[in-house]
């Protein structure tokens, strides 16, 4: 079964959308990310003047990804030459582009249009460079950019935010008035690889966008924060590796996602498994469009003030005595968990419920229970 | 029937219609067949360009003074655009003036060129709608009279001008001097803008700050203009409307004993190749000349591919300079040699 979705007015095939990378950054791999089903592709960004290539550029770490070049190293005249070799078989091409000024961004954008562009991402929140500054500050410098395109193309205009900007009202409203469809976000956070300590150097010469699994946490939040502060549809980007975090997103209020980084890691194939992933967990769950799963977690989602405030006590199922474990007992910052003689006891008097402990323990021997009134 | 019209039938860019015509083997051989079939159906032919027989692959760029390093720097980025359209550009001097500059288009129109990018801040008005009503398609480039009415491109001094002072303000300077080529109030009037502004948003109220004439804008106009600048009352920082101005003034202070940035800070606009070699480094506003020169290149194609757009909407891209912070500032933190 085909789960469509209708996203920008593009009548997508399924919800997962390649992100801007080097992944896809000429029509030979974009072409790879349509074989692989992806409903949509965003192409590596266009800019005016492209940056050149250098090396290292890509800092890997405990599958963390930190990359510090800005993506843009082909010539507009090339991405018309390479956009004209993709077979798009139903999937829809939207062109990244960034830009420094309103007239200059229109620009690229009339060109994006022009060499057969779907849809555009704006992508002005780069980490790694100052060029637009001013609107990391002042919301009515993002409007008159994404103004200025909306006001140029006749086809769709996404903006992709970075975590702090999504969450601000004055921003989403600037997007909003400027008439955008959709929003994207996260922008990669700006990372620095870490310190040599004996050379005393950075291992990376400069600034990186931060990447994969681990900003997935800010990325969620960036989707369920937006989906209830605006009306437009949410792409959720930031850490997307599987079909799981995909119906993630979407629960939260995401249309779609955009796989990134883990393509890099894993390959273009795990576009297909995901579009596989994705049909397969509705199909076996009697999901009949994406509409029954888009924002069906968020009624779950309590402002701090609202959430239950339940009293609760850590408490043994069985008796452990394993002395060289010791998690729990190390992790109680309340020492309700200590060793005793007959192993590992836990006080209901001085737990205060984290539930730490319960989540840590490798045998599962820890549960949380409501406690008894005091 | 014109390319902008075969394209649209054809369900191609326009681009790619140029590119059937003028290098037919670059294009995918569905895309040129889909192409050719259109332009069979509805009996188009590319016209052979004014004044009959094969016109030069060229395009004229114009520059006041090929000696200035953002004239090359313009250049080059015309190039890179023109090489990927297998155009030559022929650069021609114009010394400044108006009459040499009617000179220069015009010996630029005798060789035929395809279209001409001026770079320019004298172009009257008529000569530029001179150049229109014979249908050269053209490119200006600067804030001439003529530019608001014609396809343009410029860089935003004030914002530089600002950009610089609001830096130069959060260092602690408080006494500016803007050192400027005598006889260029385009650019020094952008500067002071920026610098009023900057002075407002930071609520510094005015600091007395004023402006000296350089003679010319070489290095040795710098070097000279030392000596007035340390007659009378000293600023902080002295704002130069360009490196070499910059330099040269750097180099004289430097022989009179005054410490920069220690006693006098120097900053300039252009941020050429030595800024990042002199000692101490120079802070200056970085000028996007070669991103400019590839725009520029490209509203020009866009012209030559499509004609129409010869009668439409003047286009106007505006483009931002930015802060290159080193050390002839005051400033001692080394990130700052890399970002805002």
């Amino acid at each position: 079964m085909e789960y469509k979705l209708d996203f920008m007015g593009l009548p997508l095939k399924n919800a997962v959308i390649v992100a801007a990378g080097p992944w896809a950054g000429d029509a030979r791999s974009i072409q790879k990310c349509i074989d692989a089903g992806a409903a949509a592709v965003i192409t590596e960004t266009i800019v005016m003047e492209e940056s050149a290539l250098f090396g290292p550029r890509v800092y890997y770490e405990n599958e963390e990804l930190l990359n510090i070049s800005l993506y843009g190293h082909r010539p507009l005249e090339e991405w018309e030459e390479q956009v004209e070799r993709i077979h798009k078989k139903g999937s829809f091409l939207i062109c990244s582009i960034r830009g420094s000024s309103p007239s200059e961004l229109a620009y690229i954008a009339r060109r994006a249009e022009r060499l057969g562009a779907d849809a555009l991402q704006l992508d002005l929140f780069a980490p790694m460079d100052a060029m637009l500054e001013e609107i990391n500050m002042r919301p009515e410098k993002l409007y008159e950019m994404t103004k200025c395109v909306t006001g140029t193309v006749k086809i769709p205009v996404m903006a992709r935010l970075p975590h702090n900007i999504s969450a601000s009202t004055a921003y989403i409203r600037a997007l909003e008035r400027a008439g955008v469809s959709a929003i994207s976000a996260i922008e990669s956070l700006r990372g620095i690889s870490g310190v040599d300590l004996e050379n005393r150097r950075t291992k990376m010469p400069t600034y990186g966008g931060y990447t994969g699994k681990h900003i997935r946490p800010v990325s969620l939040a960036a989707t369920a924060t937006l989906s209830q502060m605006t009306d437009c549809q949410i792409c959720g980007v930031g850490g997307v590796e599987t079909y799981e975090n995909i119906l993630e997103f979407m629960m939260l209020g995401a249309a779609t996602a955009q796989l990134g980084s883990v393509i890099m890691l894993k390959g273009y194939d795990v576009i297909t498994e995901t579009v596989k992933g994705l049909a397969g967990w509705m199909e076996s769950h009697g999901c009949q469009s994406y509409g029954e799963i888009i924002g069906a977690a968020l009624p779950t989602l309590s402002p701090y003030e609202k959430i239950e405030r339940m009293r609760a006590v850590s408490c043994l199922t069985e008796p452990c005595g394993d002395r060289d474990c010791g998690l729990c007992v190390r992790g109680c910052m309340y020492e309700a968990l200590t060793f005793g003689e007959d192993g590992v006891r836990c006080d209901p008097a001085l737990c205060t419920g984290c539930g730490l402990c319960v989540q840590r323990c490798p045998k599962g021997i820890l549960k949380l229970k409501k406690a008894p009134r005091a | 029937m014109n390319v902008r019209e075969i394209a649209k039938l054809a369900n191609v860019s326009i681009a790619t219609v140029s590119r059937v015509i003028n290098r037919p083997e670059v294009v995918l051989p569905e895309t040129r067949e889909q192409v050719l079939a259109v332009m069979r159906k509805v009996g188009y032919s590319p016209a052979p360009h004014a004044g009959g027989g094969a016109q030069p692959k060229a395009v004229g760029l114009l520059v006041p003074d090929a000696e200035d390093y953002l004239a090359i720097r313009l250049m080059a980025g015309i190039e890179s655009v023109a090489a990927r359209r297998e155009h030559a550009v022929y650069l021609c001097s114009t010394k400044g003036g108006p009459d040499r500059e009617r000179q220069a288009i015009a010996g630029a129109l005798e060789q035929r060129m395809r279209g001409l990018v001026i770079y320019t801040n004298t172009l009257s008005a008529e000569d530029a709608a001179d150049l229109q009503r014979r249908r050269v398609p053209f490119v200006l480039v600067g804030r001439s009279e003529a530019a608001p009415r014609h396809n343009a491109c410029y860089i935003n001094y004030e914002e530089g001008g600002y950009r610089m002072v609001r830096h130069l303000l959060e260092l602690g300077h408080q006494k500016f001097l803007l050192l400027c080529e005598a006889g260029s109030p385009n650019i020094e009037a952008r500067m002071w803008e920026g610098l009023c502004r900057a002075r407002r948003e930071l609520m510094t109220g005015p600091g007395g700050d004023r402006v000296l004439h350089a003679e010319g804008g070489s290095i040795r106009a710098g070097y000279d203009a030392a000596r007035e600048v340390l007659a009378g009352e000293r600023p902080d920082a002295v704002f130069a409307s360009s490196d070499e101005l910059a330099l040269g003034l750097m180099k004289a202070l430097q022989e009179n004993g005054v410490g920069v940035p220690g006693q006098i800070a120097v900053t300039g606009f252009t941020d050429s190749p030595v800024a990042g070699v002199v000692t101490p480094e120079l802070t200056t506003v970085e000028q996007p000349t070669h991103r400019l020169g590839m725009v520029a290149a490209r509203m020009l194609f866009d012209l030559i591919d499509d004609e129409s757009l010869l009668d439409g909407t003047p286009q106007e891209i505006v483009l931002l300079p930015k802060l290159k912070v080193r050390n002839s500032c005051g400033n001692r933190k080394p990130i700052n040699t890399l970002f805002e």
